[in-house]
Order: structure tokens, then sequence, then C-alpha cells
């Protein structure tokens, strides 16, 4: 034991040995694979959804392009119990994709009228795709979209608000249409319950989003219409496609102005038809109410106001609540009859002269003169089938003066009855004057007359003997002949326009159809 | 209870690690099979204690990062070998459950607790407790190599399963760090000298 050299062989080296650069580099190794990990982790979103349907922690996948980009890494109920708020994890490569208007919604099999998509998803499961924001504005917290939005954001094109107060509801995926050629679609449709209108917004192509202008208006083209009219009946189809799943078509209206170009986001009315954007198409008009005590049975809102068979306007509206109860009130003070206001559009434009405020004027003015010397308005039948009726301005002889009233701000444009009701008015009338007529009394003058010219045919006999043809006497026996004779007519022609006067009532001469102004081709 | 076993160096000797044969301290090399002779394995704690860490380490991606990846059609499902056992568990399938779980994890963590029991063990002990001590080593030395039952399985199943587009499987980072988590910790058990158990009695 006491040996030196014995004991140095077995004593311990105290030099680190290399064997711990192993774990130093397996240490290193794994620090750098977390780092990695880290790195690679990208940034956290969180999106709110409706339903978590399909939409698994750590499974499911959110896509750009069908290339898994990020992760859903948690899902839960939101602070309010009512949504789902989906944490998710996003490569750090795509997190500039993710601003403000960046959509995201769940792909999963849908069949909708264009067609079926995310049929793989049946199998593989739902994931979330988005679109790429093309704002300015990053931000981490989104809003679901339940529906996938036909266009991204990024696409090149406009979008355009349509608003609409009827029924004819507008979905997502129909096609816009121009001259029946699709270009563009519905983006989104809503109904908002406060104004009770629905809003869609539309996105046009972006070749053809330059179509669009400040004159543009949209219409319906779903399915059939069958429309009665004036002018009797018409049936408007549009595309097979637009017949089975709607659609909107827009243009200008014929002979309008030519329009400006129009901004993102703005605003437009859907009309219902084809028709109704050529109804509106002047920017500046004037109303008018025409108080009418006949019936307005066949009238429609929308049927033409003429004036000599020229439309000037529109009937914009009719019945007791054109007025407002201050005007109602003002009217029924000196009527003997109830009348029912007639609200009436005018364009003279659409007449004579330009679309400007100088040109109303100046219509007003002439419509205010010509009612001074006579002009009526009044309903008129315009189509013996459907009993359409129409609103024609007239010179009706025999009424004298009138004039442009005011109740309220609606302006009176006096009207005279007419159709059956000016009819029967003037039927009865007629019938009164010949009642009021003395018949007996012309006719016992006449038989008077006859007797006092027998008398004096007889004494003609007796004193003809004696009376020479030259003779002074002759002379007064023709004159008594000829009053004889200027009596018959005269009661000739009374009869006569007995028989004729009743009868060109009764027969009004027929109506030639209704002539549509146009404007010039462009 | 027993004195302290002597020790071959107190003779003047050293035993040939690899075939045990005896030759005096001074011989450089084996007689009968040329190995360079040591009286203890060199540096044998520290290299023991370092692929022991090592292997310590590589357990922690093995055990968290997916050993395998299914791809059924197209929705990819991971999983951990604990999460794979989990699942076999929950499937009825109890035999092949126990055996995953005996190969994956109580081996392999036994062993590295084995190891370290015995490198950093308290430093006097009794015959007994040396006798255990050299057991246990020899029962995870052996059993070792069977831990790499996991990374065939992994192994076979790519190999075997790929459908594409149907079903596929492809393995997963856990499948590399635990093959090497095995061979380190069997680089780290050989790298002990089981003698060193022995110098360590002390007589009573």
């Amino acid at each position: 034991m006491t040996n030196s050299d014995q004991k140095a062989k077995v004593s311990k080296r105290k030099r680190v040995s290399a064997v711990w650069l192993i774990p130093i580099f397996a240490m290193m190794v794994g620090a750098w694979f977390v780092y990695s990990d880290y790195k690679q982790q990208g940034t956290e979103i969180v999106l709110h959804f409706n339903s978590a349907e399909g939409i698994v922690a750590g499974k499911t996948k959110i896509r750009h392009l069908s290339i898994n980009v990020g992760e859903v890494t948690n899902v839960e109920l939101n602070e309010a119990l009512d949504a789902v708020e989906v944490r998710a994890r996003m490569h750090p490569d795509v997190v500039p994709l993710l601003q403000e208007d960046t959509r995201f919604w769940v792909v999963r099999p849908r069949i909708g009228a264009s067609g079926i998509s995310g049929l793989g998803t049946l199998l593989s499961g739902a994931y979330i795709n988005f679109n790429r924001g093309v704002s300015e504005t990053p931000t981490r917290t989104f809003i679901g979209e339940e529906e996938p939005p036909v266009s991204p954001a990024s696409a090149d094109g406009l979008r355009v608000r349509l608003r609409s107060d009827s029924g004819s509801a507008m979905h997502v995926g129909q096609p816009v249409l121009y001259k029946n050629y699709r270009v563009g679609q519905v983006e989104s449709a809503r109904f908002d319950h406060k104004t009770e209108q629905l809003i869609a917004q539309l996105f046009i192509e972006a070749p053809y989003h330059t179509l669009l202008n400040t004159q543009s208006r949209f219409w319906n083209v779903s399915g059939v219409r069958v429309k009665s009219r004036a002018s009797g009946f018409e049936v408007v189809t549009g595309s097979l496609e637009s017949m089975l799943i709607g659609g909107v078509s827009f243009d200008v209206p014929e002979g309008s102005e030519e329009g400006e170009g129009i901004a993102d986001n703005a605003i437009f009315d859907l009309y219902p038809d084809r028709e109704s954007i050529d109804q509106i198409p002047y920017e500046y008009g004037f109303d008018l109410v025409m108080l009418y005590t006949g019936s307005l049975r066949g009238l429609l809102v929308g049927a033409p106001v003429e004036f000599r068979g020229l439309q000037i306007g529109n009937v914009m509206d009719f019945g007791f609540e054109v007025f407002d109860k201050a005007q109602m009130d003002a009217l029924s003070e000196g009527e003997e009859e109830r009348t029912v206001p007639i609200l009436l559009r005018i364009e003279p434009a659409r007449l004579i002269g330009e679309d400007t405020q100088e040109n109303i004027d100046r219509a007003m003015l002439g419509i205010t003169d010509s009612v001074q010397r006579g002009l009526r308005a009044t309903l008129r039948q315009g189509s013996l089938i459907t009993g359409a009726q129409y609103v024609s301005f007239e010179e009706l002889a025999g009424d004298g003066e009138g004039q442009i009233e005011q109740i309220g701000n609606a302006l009176i444009i006096p009207s005279q009855s007419s159709g059956i009701g000016l009819l029967t008015s003037k039927v009865g009338e007629t019938l009164d004057n010949l009642n009021n007529m003395p018949v007996d009394a012309v006719v016992a003058e006449v038989m008077e007359t006859m007797n006092s010219s027998q008398r004096t045919l007889r004494q003609l006999n007796t004193t003809l003997a004696d009376v020479s043809a030259d003779s002074a006497l002759y002379g007064s026996v023709q004159d008594s002949l000829k009053q004889l004779q200027t009596t018959l007519k005269t009661v000739d022609q009374l009869a006569g326009s007995l028989k004729e006067k009743p009868n060109q009532l009764i027969f009004a001469s027929p109506k030639r159809a209704d002539r549509i102004p146009r404007g010039s081709n462009r | 209870m027993n004195d302290a076993p002597k020790k071959a160096w107190e003779e003047g000797l050293q035993a040939c690690h690899v075939c045990q044969r005896l030759e005096p301290l001074e011989v450089e090399r084996c007689g009968r099979c040329n190995t360079v002779l040591r009286v203890r394995k060199e540096d044998s704690r520290q290299r023991t204690l370092a692929l022991t860490f090592t292997a310590s380490l590589l357990m922690i991606p093995a055990h968290t990062l997916p050993i395998m990846t299914t791809e059924t059609l197209g929705s990819a499902d991971a999983s951990t070998i604990v999460g794979g056992v989990v699942t076999l568990w929950h499937h009825g399938s109890y035999p092949i459950a126990l055996v995953i779980f005996i190969a994956s994890v109580v081996v392999p963590f036994g062993k590295l607790i084995a190891l370290y029991w015995v490198i950093l063990g308290r430093m006097g002990l009794d015959l007994d407790s040396a006798v255990r001590r050299s057991f246990l080593f020899r029962m995870s030395h052996m059993v070792g190599p069977w831990s790499m039952i996991d990374v065939f399985v992994v192994a076979i199943l790519v190999g075997l399963v790929q459908l594409v587009g149907v079903l596929q499987i492809y393995p997963g980072l856990a499948v590399v760090s635990f093959a090497a988590m095995v061979v380190v910790t069997m680089l780290a058990a050989n790298s002990f000298d089981e003698r060193l158990i022995w110098d360590r009695v002390k007589n009573k």
C-alpha cells in the first residue's frame, strides 16, 4: 500500500472527459429545435364563429390557396357563451395577409345554386380558409364568415351596394348581368330590419366595372314576370340561369345622360324590372296632385301621365294616404264630394328640353298657363281588356278658367272626371236638356203654322181664281211657303241632332295605342 | 455481513474487460484477445454520466413529439408514444398496450434511473446492496435493446402502409430521438465499469 507507483495507477484523473461534448451537443440541438419551433409557431389569431361544427383544436388546419398555413390551437365558447372563439396559430409567412378585411370561413361541403363545393372535406373534415386582405390595418381578431365569400377582397373590380324594398330576394352567388352577360355576382345579402330593406353587396369583375356609372340602374331579373299594363299583358323572362337562380341586371336608362364613374361601395336602388328603370330616368321633375271623384279602378302606380298621347310623367301613388292629416282636413273643407288624391310625377324633359331645373320652371309656368286656359287632368281607359287607366292632361272645352291650387306642400291640378263617370254625367245632362226643351210648344207652333197655311191654301184656292200669278197676293203666298220650308228644316235639324248626339256619346271613337317616348339610342 | 471482496490490483493483477483473462499490471495488452488492458475503464463514471444525461435529454422529445402521423383521407392524426399506448388501451388491446408501455416507457426510464443510481449512488456500500446494484445494472443492460420495439413498429408501419390519399403513415421526430436515446443508453451502460460498484464496497 505504500508503493507510490501502484497508487498512482488507480487514482482518478480529475480532468473533464471529452464525452461531455455529447450531452452539450444534444442540448444545443434540443435548444435549436425549441427555438425554431417557437419561431415557426407564428402569430396567434382569434376567430369568432357562430358554431364550431367540424373545428377541432390541434387538428383543423387553416389554409390559404389550399396550403396549410396555420392550425387551430384552441376552441372554446366566448365569454357571453353565445358563440365560439377559435384560437389559431398562423405561419409567420402569411402574417402580412392578415389585414382588417381578411375574411375567414369554414370550408364544409356545400350545395348551392352555383355548384357543389368542399366535397373533399366530407372525408378530411372541415378546414378554415381565408382570403387575403388588402387594407393596411393589421389585426389579429376576426369575425368568421358563415358563407364563403364569393370573390376575394384582393380581386380586381368594384363593389357596390344594392338597396331593395321589395320582396325580390337576392342570394349570395346570384349573377349580376349586363345585357344578359355575367359580369359579377352578389357577394352578400342581408335584411336590415330597421329600414326594412334588403341590402346586397355586389361585386363587378374587373374589366366590366367600368360599365357601371352614376346613371346605371339595377333591376331584378329573377324568374318570370307577367305584367298587366295599360297596353295589355307582358311576359318578361331573363336567361335560363337567371330564371332558375335569379339575378340582377344593370344598364343605363334609355336616353339618359352620360354618367360619371362611381366609387367603391356606392349605393344603388333595385328596380323590379327593366321597364321601371326607364320610368324614372329623369333627375328633375315635379309632383302634382290631382283630386279625382270618379272610380280609380284599373289605375296602377306607374301608369303613364299623357299629354295628347305623349307621356310626360307617371302616377307615383294614389289613395288617401298621399296626403297627411292636415292636408286631408284642408281638402275635405268645402268639398261636397269625397275626392281621392293621385300623386303624379311630371318630367318635362320627356317631352321637351333638357333635364334641368330651368326646364322644370319653364314647364311649370306652361302648365299654370294652360290650366288657366282650360287644361284639366282626367282619367282615361287605356285598355278595354285589362281595364287599366292612365292620366291624361286635356284641354276640355267649356270648363273655363282654372288654376293650380296649393294644399300644404302639394300642388293641385284641377281635374275632370271622365270615363264612365264623365259618360254618365254627360248623358244625364243631355237628357235633362232634352227634357227641358220646349218640344210641345214647337210642335204646337208648327201645327198652328200648318193650320194657318191650310187656311191660307184654302183662301188661296178661293182667291186663286181671281188672282193672277204676278199679282201681289201671289207673292205673299210664295213668302208664306218659304217660311214654311225653313220651319220644316229647323224641325228636321232638331230631330237629327236628337238622333245623333247620344249615339256619339255612347260609342266614343276608339283610342290609339299609348306612345312611349324613346330617347336616342347610343 | 461479508468483507469487501479482494481487488485484483491488490495482487498486482488486472483483468481483461473483454475476455476476463488476468494479466500482471505491467502488461499493456491482453495476451489472449489483444485488448488494451486497463485496471478500470477510462473515465468510466464521467462518460457514463455524460451519456446518461444525454439520454435523459433525448427522452424529452421522444415522449413529447409525435412518434407517427396517421393520415386517413386527408385528416392527419399525430400520436405520441404514451398517446398510442392510451389509444390501444381504450381499444381493448391490453397485451399490446402493455408490451409497448413496458418496452417504451418502463424500460427506458427504469434504465436511466438505474444508471443514475449506480453512478451517483451513496459512496459507502455494503456487499448486499452492491450485489443488488450489480444485478439491476445487468438486467437493464440486457433489456435495453428491447426498447427499440417501438422504433421497429413505426419503421414497419411506415414501410407497409402507404396508400396515397387514403391511409398514410409518416414517422415523427420522436422516432429519431427515441432510437438515439436507446443507443446512447446502451453506450452509457457499456462505458460503465461494473467493477466500480464493487470498489465502493466498504468493510463494516
